[in-house]
């Protein structure tokens, strides 16, 4: 490349950071579905598609042309991590000889898709670079933790993560070595045989092994206490599916979803959970469901918002400063958006207590949120293990 | 009850109310009205020179004959009930310099916060526990404040006070002797005075000295029941709600009662186990209730929510009056059950049963939910409640559609039964006597009707009390 030429590169690239930044506002979702990875791993998993899938597609149409065009203008992450790999510190090359793993993960994640959980769909760069602008508040800065391990490795280790490593970049190889295959003329390139083979087959068997894994490990977590926001599908397929891209932590203005570490065990790292502190899920917001670019989070209308079970709050009247007789409360049922919260005489204990109608209730936390028992809250939102339940109560509001 | 005043509490009355004018003190009697020369006292016989007015039965109905009845006073502004709303206005009204008559059903000023023994003090704060109660209720609390066991827990937001009722009554006793509001206890309103053309022109009152009439300027109407609006035939919503019992248990050690400590442990708290309840009805026993402290050593309060009943059946309310009683005795017996409150007894059931709503009325405004969520904001406002987010309270709120010469203030305002369980609040009802006693006042002085009033002038002078308008 001659020195002329790069200014306009960079120009170019400096336009697609913008872009990205850009869309990060307006429009979240569109700048993870524009990822090809993302574009093609997560219809597949989630068995659904939504318009903006369109873009990351048209992209993978040049690196049908062009192999790594996407990497070279258009990647926001590998222009950061690039510039990070230029400040001048001692590197070691010990990755030059690695294989280009990054189409392997791809590989993976395909598979493991079609079995219905994409492995390393996690590892896409586009959703890594979205989870740095989660970053808001300080118990959010594990949002940012992919990225600034990816910073890090680029310290340390120059541009191993664009070239050897990132499963977006091993998509558009996978994508133009189709190309290459029946390109007839460049008898040189390997084609489809070059990455066919030992290789090829292991990231296969671990793709679907792993998501057959991770399913069944998934569906043994149903004892663990933990909220997904509303719209999430099934928690066997959620954490593959999500892309921990931070959208919803961003998008929502209660500032209620978290990426969680631990209460999810391994699989779950990272995928947002709802926790309820100082505010609830408000009856009048979607924005978490409509910012999701993969469909972990499905979009949903008002109605079909307020009909998703989160979970279901349920009282311990031990800790009830109503039932105690300690003060006049009623601070959940006032604070229920869906009056389903009562205080109920029970005339055989001589005594007072809130209780909640379960078919009312969405476990959108405001009772949580209100209560004042101190220091555990006695109405709190529990999580509803069968999915079942919990999801189809809001696919009866389709229509 | 003014005969047994001692002389330091005279002095002291006479002193707060700055009556000593150029070296002349002002007689005693312009002070209380027992000894109002104005006033008409005693037992009052029949007028109409020997006629019966006993009542008679006729064709198996009982028949009251018509007669006339003595005139208690005339006054300027009428405040028929002294708890939280009653004692506000009249305090209130009484700074304009307008004639006011304060009358109670019972023995002391306080409604329920004393006689209820509802003691704790909710809500004062706004969405950012910012405090939006002010004015005369913030007055009252700062004169707890200056007394030993008075108030606890004062501006902690979102915790809130706690206080103590005697110590209440004391304060209300104070400012209402020192204010020269003429006050009459142990005296029950009964119906309402309405001229020709239907407007309200004082109430009639029924006590030891007999059925008896204050003619007044204007009513507000501070009987938590609405009782005296009713009678002038004002449309109201009736509605029924808890009726509990508060009560107060002493010599309890399993707690720092103090006020102090607030990270105190109660009753059943150390059972702790903070694991998934059941769905449904809990499953608790419940070991005998301790309740929460007091301002007052070694004394907690036990708040009593009570069933769903109508406070204005008499039949309905007597049945609550005793069965809370035992309730509360076989209480007792629990807790004495307890590690450290062998000792307990049970130092007072309110003398005043907890009806929480009865009547709302029908005003020119009625405070909706909707309004209350949307954070309305009134030209005619004239106070907040506290709640997360506070919210605005407008002066139509307690004026009635059509009735006029009246003011309702306190927990029978014109709202929906969900805001009224809001407004029903010990200092929302400050705000809103604060509020009524005033606007009385300025209707009084400007000649006009309550609904007539000028709003700027309402707000103004609520501010210059010290009020919270935003
Ligand atoms: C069990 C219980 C618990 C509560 N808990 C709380 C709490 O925690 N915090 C809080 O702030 N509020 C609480 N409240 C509400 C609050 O105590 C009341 O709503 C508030 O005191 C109402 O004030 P008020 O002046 O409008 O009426 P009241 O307090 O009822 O006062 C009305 C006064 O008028 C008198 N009266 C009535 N009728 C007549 C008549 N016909 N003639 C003459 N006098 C009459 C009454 O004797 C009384 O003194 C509670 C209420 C209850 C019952």
């Amino acid at each position: 490349m001659t020195i002329w030429k790069r200014p306009p590169r960079l120009y170019v690239r400096l336009a697609f950071l913008a872009a990205a930044i850009l869309l990060l506002w307006s429009s979240p979702k569109l700048l993870v579905q524009s990822s090809m990875f993302v574009a093609i791993c997560s219809p597949i998993a989630s068995r659904s598609i939504s318009a903006g899938i369109g873009i990351g597609l048209a992209f993978a149409g040049i690196a049908l042309l062009r192999s790594r065009w996407f990497c070279r203008y258009a990647c926001p992450m590998g222009l950061l991590l690039e510039g990070v790999s230029r400040i001048g510190l001692k590197r070691a090359a010990w990755w030059s000889r690695l294989p280009q793993l990054g189409r392997y993960a791809a590989l993976a994640t395909i598979t493991g898709a079609l079995v219905g959980y994409p492995v390393l769909l996690w590892m896409d760069p586009l959703s890594i670079f979205s989870g740095i602008f989660a970053i808001r508040i300080a118990a959010d800065l594990i949002s940012g933790i992919l990225a600034g391990a990816l910073i890090l490795l680029s310290l340390a280790s120059g541009t191993v993560w664009c070239s050897h490593l990132c499963p977006l970049g091993g998509t558009q190889e996978l994508i133009s070595s189709v190309r290459l295959h029946f390109q007839i003329r460049d008898k040189t390139s390997p084609g489809l045989q070059g990455i066919a083979g030992r290789r090829a087959f292991i990231a296969l068997a671990t793709g679907a092994g792993l998501g057959y894994w991770a399913q069944r490990a998934r569906a043994m977590q149903s004892k663990s206490e933990f909220l997904r926001p509303p719209g999430a599908v099934a928690e066997r397929d959620f954490a593959g599916i999500c892309v921990r891209c931070g959208n919803c932590v961003r998008a929502c203005p209660s500032k209620i979803i978290h990426p969680d570490i631990g209460s999810v065990g391994l699989t779950g790292l990272l995928a947002p959970v709802v926790r309820y502190e100082k505010k609830y899920c408000r009856e009048d917001c979607i924005a978490c469901t409509r910012a999701c670019p993969t469909g972990a989070l499905q979009p949903l209308s008002m109605d079909q918002k307020r009909a998703y079970v989160i979970g279901e709050a349920l009282l311990d009247a031990s800790l009830c400063l109503l039932a105690l007789e300690e003060k006049d409360c009623d601070a959940c049922k006032r604070a229920c958006p869906y009056e389903a919260v009562q205080i109920h005489w029970d005339e055989a204990q001589y005594v007072a207590y809130p209780i909640i109608d379960s078919h009312k209730c969405n476990g959108c936390g405001a009772c949580e949120v209100a209560c004042p028992a101190d220091p555990i809250k006695a109405i709190r939102v529990w999580r509803i293990t069968n999915d079942e339940l919990r999801i189809t109560n809001y696919k009866n509001r389709r229509d | 009850m003014a005969r047994d005043l001692s002389r330091r509490e005279l002095m002291h009355s006479i002193a707060a109310g700055g009556l000593v004018v150029a070296g002349t003190m002002t007689p005693l009697s312009s002070l209380l009205a027992y000894q109002d020369p104005k006033a008409v006292r005693g037992a009052q016989a029949p007028t109409a020179a020997g006629a019966r007015t006993s009542a008679t039965v006729v064709d198996g109905k009982v028949i009251q004959p018509r007669r006339e009845l003595e005139i208690l006073r005339k006054t300027g502004v009428l405040v028929v009930g002294g708890g939280p709303a009653g004692t506000a206005a009249a305090l209130s009204a009484k700074r304009l310099g307008v004639d006011v008559t304060l009358v109670e059903r019972y023995g002391y000023l306080g409604g329920l916060a004393t006689g209820g023994l509802v003691l704790a003090i909710f809500p004062l704060y706004g969405g950012n526990n910012k405090p939006v109660i002010l004015g005369i209720g913030e007055e009252f609390m700062k004169r707890l404040d200056k007394l030993k066991f008075g108030i606890v827990e004062r501006n902690i937001a979102p915790d809130y006070p706690t206080i103590d009722a005697e110590a209440f009554k004391y304060v209300l006793a104070d400012m209402v002797l020192a204010s020269q509001v003429n006050a009459y206890l142990d005296c029950w309103g009964v119906d309402a005075i309405i001229d020709a053309k239907g407007s309200v022109r004082g109430a009639v009152f029924e006590s030891k000295s007999g059925r008896q009439a204050i003619l007044a300027d204007v009513v507000v109407d501070a009987s938590g029941d609405g009782d005296i609006y009713a009678a002038a035939g004002a449309a109201f919503e009736k509605v029924k709600d808890n009726i509990g019992l508060d009560s107060r248990i002493g010599n309890i050690d399993i707690e720092d009662l103090t006020g102090q400590n607030r990270e105190h442990v109660t009753g059943n708290r150390d059972k702790i186990q903070g694991g998934r309840p059941t769905r449904g009805t809990p499953v608790v026993a419940f070991e005998g209730h301790v309740g929460s402290p007091t301002p007052a050593p070694h004394t907690n309060w036990i708040n009593m929510k009570g069933p769903v009943a109508d406070g204005l059946d008499v039949a309905e309310v007597s049945m609550l009056e005793l069965k809370h009683r035992r309730a509360l005795w076989n209480n007792l017996e629990k807790v004495r059950s307890k590690p450290g409150a062998e000792q307990a007894y049970l130092l007072e059931t309110a003398p005043q049963i907890g009806v929480r709503l009865t009547r709302l009325l029908a005003g020119v405004k009625k405070l909706t939910l909707q309004q209350v969520k949307a954070g309305t904001k009134f030209k005619d406002v004239i106070g907040y409640s506290g709640g997360s987010p506070e919210f605005q309270i407008p002066y139509g709120c307690l004026i009635p559609a059509k009735l006029e010469n009246l003011l309702a203030a306190g927990r029978c305002i014109s709202a929906e039964m969900q805001v009224a369980e809001t407004t029903r609040l010990i200092p929302v009802c400050w705000v809103t006597g604060q509020a009524a006693g005033i606007a009385a006042a300025l209707s009084i002085k400007d000649r006009c009707k309550p609904r007539d009033v000028d709003i700027d002038k309402l707000q103004s002078e609520l501010r210059q009390q010290g009020a919270f308008l935003g």
